[in-house]
């Protein structure tokens, strides 16, 4: 199958806003709208709150900016899915934890959230055979550099 | 779950254009073909389980550490805020668009 390396040039390309999902996230079905915010003291991440039910929030990574070398690939079809004129527009996320008692960040490189900037519609795509962890290392003292970070004014 | 029996060679259909075959049965293996659009996403199921649980896992841990005593009250009252100021003005609300993340103890 014919296949396109996704969102090369898709740093920053997501503004902060409303965003959907309209078959959810993975085990999030019901999650469809989020609203991305980023923050000043935390480049190349982004909360996404969920709008259907205020108590999930996530924090994601702009996987490129962190990652260079990483690789989305997706197939035509997938591609045409989200509408995208140009497959290295699209914006590239991946959520991220915080594992272990010491607090490692950690990001899910296996199923980024591939997210048209245009439309802003998005998805979540597993990449089946990629050899992507749930929990790749971002760094460490999660917890701490979090709570410095996060206490920042938006808007 | 609906549950059919089926031998090698012989297939069934997922709606009418989605064809799954049992290619070969050897031991506790099976093997098979799925002809599908191209648009339908077709990944093994332990990858799916493992994808939904880490989710839960990062929702949960970000949750955490990311809130002030008070939850569900700071996050509704953010969200609320926040799809006002898009809905309204964006002008008049940036004062009270203001998420408080954790600043108290991060329990695990």
């Amino acid at each position: 199958m014919d296949s396109q390396r996704v969102g090369t040039r898709g740093i920053g390309v997501l503004d902060d806003g409303e965003i959907q999902f309209p078959t959810g996230l993975f085990g999030f079905g019901w999650c469809r709208s989020f609203h991305v915010i980023s923050c000043d003291s935390m480049p190349n991440f982004r909360w996404l709150v969920s709008l259907d039910k205020p108590d999930i929030l996530f924090l994601a990574v702009e996987t490129y900016a962190m990652f260079p070398e990483y690789r989305v690939n997706m197939s035509e079809a997938e591609v045409e899915a989200l509408d995208l004129l140009s497959v290295e527009e699209a914006a590239v996320l991946t959520l991220v934890s915080i594992s272990g008692e010491s607090g490692v960040l950690t990001t899910n490189l296996l199923a980024p959230l591939i997210v048209n900037p245009a439309t802003r519609r998005g998805r979540q795509v597993i990449l089946d055979d990629s050899g992507y962890q749930t929990k790749h290392a971002v760094r460490s003292g999660a917890r701490e550099w979090l709570d410095a970070s996060a206490d920042t004014e938006i808007g | 779950m609906l549950v059919l029996t089926r031998r090698s060679g012989e297939s069934v259909f997922v709606a009418e254009n989605i064809e799954v075959t049992v290619v070969s049965v050897r031991g506790d293996q099976v093997r098979l073909g799925i002809a599908a659009p191209s648009d339908v996403g077709i990944v093994r199921g332990e990858l799916v389980n493992e994808v939904r649980k880490e989710n839960k896992e990062a929702a949960r841990a970000i949750a955490i550490a990311s809130m002030k005593v008070s939850r569900s009250q700071c996050r509704q009252e953010s969200v609320l805020k926040l799809s006002r100021s898009d809905a309204v003005n964006q002008d008049t609300d940036v004062g009270s668009r203001r998420l408080s993340f954790n600043r108290v103890g991060i329990c695990t």
